[in-house]
């Protein structure tokens, strides 16, 4: 597959009959990434479909105001995490629930699951993961898992680099204590 | 995080544990490329009348059309309640002529003065009803 820098595609969009051929690109190059970013904070692969479809269609609609003041790949994380964010606030079950309720529901759909292929330790883990604040557990999936920058995930979720350090750590140490008393 | 980190690169991958559907990638692909052609084929203009009486609905079905031939949309949706999942009627821009604003109109009650009241009573901005998609 034929790899395309974002200034190529951010060329190719100045022309409005190549939209199409540019999302098509955009979808091949970058859906499992988007996809696997949203899944981690979503869990059921069911939900992760519906997310990752409404992230392109924003990805489609906003394409044309992308001025490449980020990485192209940043931006789509940062509509993939607000997208599923929206999606998680949508299943609360009334306006005053903290988001950490429906994650801790999350954490019993987790091995009910049909695509988890996880063993004993892999299940702990994503256990103590969803145990996390929300904000918190999406900084860990793209520090932990994605191996993302600190300045990277600082533009998706628009907090400093410090706060996402002094996050991480605090998260490691969530992690850790859950994994010891479970 | 020695233990963990084993978990992660043991599995080869940054997945984590999770596994989607045999050639689910390329469904999902061909999906989004199908809605994308769509999308670029079809310039929609939407019109919500479920809030008039009938002249008041065959005014804004005036202004839509022609909006409609200005911003050269290919297709007015002419819906009857906003849920655009619900049944509504489509008609395309060819017919959008003369006769079918008339057919629109021909049954409308004569009240012209009461609806043109009913709007501003109401406080009704044309603008509002109208939606690009």
């Amino acid at each position: 597959m034929q790899k395309y820098a974002d200034s190529e595609l951010l060329e190719m969009l100045k022309f409005p009959d190549k939209k199409a051929q540019v999302m098509t690109i955009i979808v091949r190059t970058y859906q499992e990434r988007l996809y696997w970013h949203i899944r981690k904070i979503l869990i059921s692969h069911e939900d992760s479909n519906d997310v990752i479809q409404n992230t392109f269609i924003k990805i489609h609609q906003n394409l044309q105001s992308f001025k490449g003041n980020a990485k192209l790949s940043t931006w789509m994380i940062t509509i993939a995490t607000n997208e599923s964010l929206q999606f998680l606030k949508k299943k609360k079950r009334h306006i005053l629930e903290p988001l950490e309720n429906v994650a801790l529901r999350q954490s019993d759909h987790l091995t009910a699951e049909n695509y988890f292929s996880g063993d004993e330790i892999a299940k702990k883990l994503q256990e103590a993961i969803l145990t996390l604040p929300i904000k918190q557990r999406v900084a860990f999936n793209m520090k932990y898992f994605d191996e993302m920058k600190y300045e990277e995930i600082s533009k998706v979720l628009g907090t400093s680099v410090g706060a996402l350090k002094a996050n991480y750590h605090h998260a490691k140490n969530k992690i850790q204590e859950y994994l010891k008393n479970h | 995080m020695k233990d963990y980190d084993k978990i992660k690169f043991n599995s080869g991958n940054l997945n984590g544990p999770f596994e989607v559907p045999e050639g689910y990638f390329q469904e999902l692909e061909n999906k989004m490329v199908q809605k994308f052609e769509a999308k670029s084929a079809h310039k929609h203009l939407v019109v919500d009348i479920s809030r008039f009486r009938k002249i008041a609905a065959a005014l804004v079905l005036c202004i839509a059309a022609t909006f409609a031939i200005w911003k050269q949309n290919d297709k007015v949706i002419i819906a009857d309640d906003l849920d655009f999942q619900e049944e509504y009627f489509a008609y395309e821009l060819e017919d959008l002529d003369d006769e079918l604003l008339y057919e629109m109109t021909e049954n409308v009650d004569e009240d012209y003065d009461a609806e043109i009241e009913y709007l501003i009573d109401n406080d009704i901005d044309f603008e509002s009803l109208i939606t690009q998609i």
